[in-house]
This record gives C-alpha cells, structure tokens and sequence, in this order.
C-alpha cells in the first residue's frame, strides 16, 4: 500500500494556466467574496487570494500514485452563495 | 521587428564570475541565486495578484459583456433552443431600458478624455494609405452589435446559465482569456472550468424610491489592452486600442422585474501621441505619426466602437488652450475626416466650465447631449 497523502484544495475558480521559467503553473483563486447580486439575480465575486501551483511537482507526484493530487471544483462558487 | 532598432553585437569576451573550476562549487553557488530569481518572481506575480486583487467573476452571469449582449446571448440560446424555454426558465424578465439601450437606433456615450497640458510638435512618420477594406478584417468588427429586439421577452435558462461560453465573452474584457487558452481549447467538456474574470469594479447599491426598493448596480470594465500610468501610457496604438480604455454600466433593477443599463466608455483621445514625463508639471504633448497613420488608427478605434455600440456620442473634456488645444484639434480633424454621422462630437472644455468649483455648470454639458440621450431611449 502506498502511503500517499493526498491533499485536496477546493478552489473557487481557475484563473488560468502560465508557463513561468521554473515550469508551469496553475493560477487557481483560492479566495472570493460575493460583492452583489448581478442582474438575473446571478452573484457577482470578487478575487480575494490567488494561489500559484506548479503543475510540474503535482503531475510528478499524481502519476505515481495513479490519482490527481489537486481537484478543482468549479461549482464551489456556486455553494458559496448565500 | 520592422519597427525596432536592431545592433548587431561583436563579440563578447563572457569574464566567469567564480574562480574555482569545481562544478559542484560552482552549482552550489548558482543554485541559491537561481532559486532567489525564481522566488522572488513567484513572489512578484503573488503579490500583483494579491494587491490588485479588482478581479470580479459572475456566477452563472457573463461579467464581461454588458447586460444587453448577455441578454441577446441568453434570448439567441432561448429563441434556438425552442421548447425548452418553458421547462428551464428561471426567471421571465421584460427588459425596459429606460435611460439607454443599444437596441436598433440606440448607442452609448463615449467620453474620450485626455487631461494632458502644454505644445506640439508633428511627427512626421512614414504614414501607409491604408484602403477601408483592411480594417473590416479587424477582429472587434467581426464581432456582431447584438441586441435582442425591444421589448423581447428574455429567458434565463437555469441550466444554460451555469456555464458561460466563452465564444460569446467581450475579450477586451475577460482577463484571463490567454492563461485559459488550453481550456477552452478542451472545448464544451471542460465548459465548467471557464471563468471569466474581468478587472474593475463592482458594486451593488439598494435606494427605496416610493415605497419600492430600486437597485442599482455599477460595473466597471478596465479592458487589457493597452493600460499603463498617467503620462507613460497615451493615445492609441496601431491597432486603435487606446490607453486606459474602460466601459462603465449602470444597471438599475426595478422591484417588478425590469431592468435598465446605461453603458459609457472612457479611453485617451484616439489619435497617436504621447506625452513623455520631463521635470514639468504638465509635460508636453508630443502629436506622431502621419496624418495617414492617425486616419488609419482613428478609424479602427471609432469603427471599432460603432460596430459595438451602435450611434456614439464623442465627449472631449479636455483644454482650450496651450497643448490640450492642439491635441483637441487634431482630435477634431480626425473627427471630420471620419466622416460618419453615426458619430456626434462635443468639445466641452470642463477646466474652463467648471473652474473654481462651479460643478453646477455640468448642466451646459448635459444640455448640449440632451438629444443624444432622448435618442438612445
């Protein structure tokens, strides 16, 4: 049995992906708060913290054990909402 | 390239910084300072994130476009979906745009404003005759002016509304547009990952008007082309994109359900110049460009945002006098050249108006667009 501790980072959204010298990089907002309730009552967020994951390291990792190490879940913007 | 010095360099002699030939000693003293470069640029791009954190995303709701286009996407996916209406529908809203709309004759008022100050010199480039074929090709000007017909009963799909497609975002305005290359690239699958984020400012606000609550909702959108500082970052480059360009709508919602949005854009006069910082509190304005260049950027600029908002209303706010003037001017002579009634021009030197504090005077300025407005709805 491998004794793999997986971390889960439950993100707001995904900013995008960037190709930095030291590898690429995932730019994930880590941080959002509901600033207004939009026109068809759609919440509008604002970015609040952005984390920088390198992909390098977490793809390394993830094919050893057979699992992705970060999962991004785009609808928890949607939980947030009050 | 064609527009960039190049030098050729001879030959450098590279003088090695360390002594000691050991390739162990020598990583081991590389690797720190590497490292150091690299956090520190890791830090860098944390702490621009961090600091300029006026990133917005709507959830569900397309924050980049302005609430006519999204509700033209969201009545085009209605109107080709068909029965589906019915069973999905979220919310049935009959739009009234009571201040503007862009719908059939209606447009939206620029304010194109440069506070700059003092003399100019012409530049004389070397200007291309360029035909009006070309700028068709633009981009932005494949880009249809869409707006569902008015009074249009718009359905909000629930379902659709989750994820936002990113063909139909306004990407003067979505941000991350580049950095989501790859995903959107996956195509529909990776749909749910897609945010837009937009930069600017939002903010909701809640007023009671006659025993009925009314709510307005300012959106501002700085765009991601061509933003810099004050001075450093002026006019327009060769693709019309102007320095500091931003949109700003003001939504008003209605407590039955109706809503409103009044659209304004903001950018540096459209003309190729620029105004290099010196020890004067006002540098001076320097005009480039050929009058065939400046014809050619204005053009894409102002067809680019006819094509987009339909009639515009072009407000100056600048000077009267000294380099403001001449800037003025040429902006005025482009203005002619352009030649298209779709777009109304108003020079309305605001310094001069408004001095010592005499805001009330704005009035000159609303009276002299009064029709602009009654025309836009």
């Amino acid at each position: 049995m491998p004794a793999t501790v997986y971390k889960t980072l439950v993100v707001d959204a995904l900013y995008g992906a960037f190709q930095l010298l030291s590898g690429p990089y995932l730019a994930v907002v880590s941080k959002s708060r509901r600033v207004a309730r939009g026109p068809y009552h759609a919440p509008i967020f604002q970015v609040e913290d952005m984390k920088w994951l390198p992909i390098r390291r977490l793809a390394a990792r993830s094919s050893s054990a057979g699992d992705a190490t970060v999962a991004l879940s785009p609808e928890e913007r949607e939980e947030e909402e009050m | 390239m064609s527009g960039h010095r190049r030098a050729r360099v001879p030959v450098v002699a590279l003088t090695p910084t360390l002594t000691s030939r050991s390739r162990r000693a020598r990583s081991s003293w590389c690797l720190p300072c590497l490292l150091l470069t690299l956090c520190s640029y890791l830090q860098l791009l944390r702490e621009i994130s961090e600091t300029s954190s006026f990133f917005y995303a709507g959830g569900g709701y397309d924050l980049t476009n302005c609430l006519q286009r999204n509700d033209y996407h969201a009545w085009k996916a209605s109107s080709a979906g068909g029965s589906g209406d019915a069973a999905g529908a979220e919310a049935t809203r009959s739009r009234s745009g009571s201040v503007s709309r862009m719908a059939g004759a209606g447009g939206s008022s620029v304010t194109s404003s440069g506070s700059v100050a003092s003399s100019a010199a012409a530049d004389g480039g070397h200007g291309r005759h360029a035909s009006h074929h070309r700028f068709d090709t633009d981009a932005c000007l494949e880009a249809e002016r869409p707006a569902p017909p008015v009074g249009a009963v718009v359905h909000r799909d629930a379902g659709a509304a989750a994820a936002v497609d990113p063909a139909h975002c306004d990407e003067r305005f979505f941000w991350n547009r580049r950095a989501l290359n790859a995903v959107v690239a996956a195509g529909p699958r990776a749909r749910g990952f897609v945010t837009p984020i937009m930069n600017g400012f939002v903010e909701a606000a809640h007023c009671p008007v006659a025993e009925s609550e009314v709510g307005l909702l300012l959106i501002s959108r700085r765009a991601c082309t061509r933003q810099g500082t004050r001075f450093n970052m002026r006019g327009a480059d060769a693709e019309g994109n102007v320095a500091n360009y931003a949109e700003s709508e003001q939504i008003t919602t209605l407590e039955d359900g109706r809503l409103s949005s009044f659209v304004q854009v903001r950018g540096s006069i459209p003309v190729l110049w620029e105004q290099p910082v010196s020890l004067k509190y006002t540098p001076r304005v320097l005009l480039k460009g050929a009058e065939a260049a400046n014809h050619a950027v204005f053009g894409r600029h102002m067809r680019c945002q006819l094509t987009r908002y339909g009639a515009v209303t072009a407000v100056n706010l600048i000077d009267k006098k000294k380099d403001q003037q001449r800037l003025g001017e040429a902006y005025e002579r482009e203005v002619a050249a352009f030649g298209r009634p779709e777009l109304r021009y108003v020079w309305f030197d605001f310094h001069a108006e408004c001095k010592n504090m005499q805001w009330q005077n704005l009035r000159r300025l609303v009276d002299l667009v009064a029709n602009d407005f009654a025309s836009y709805g």
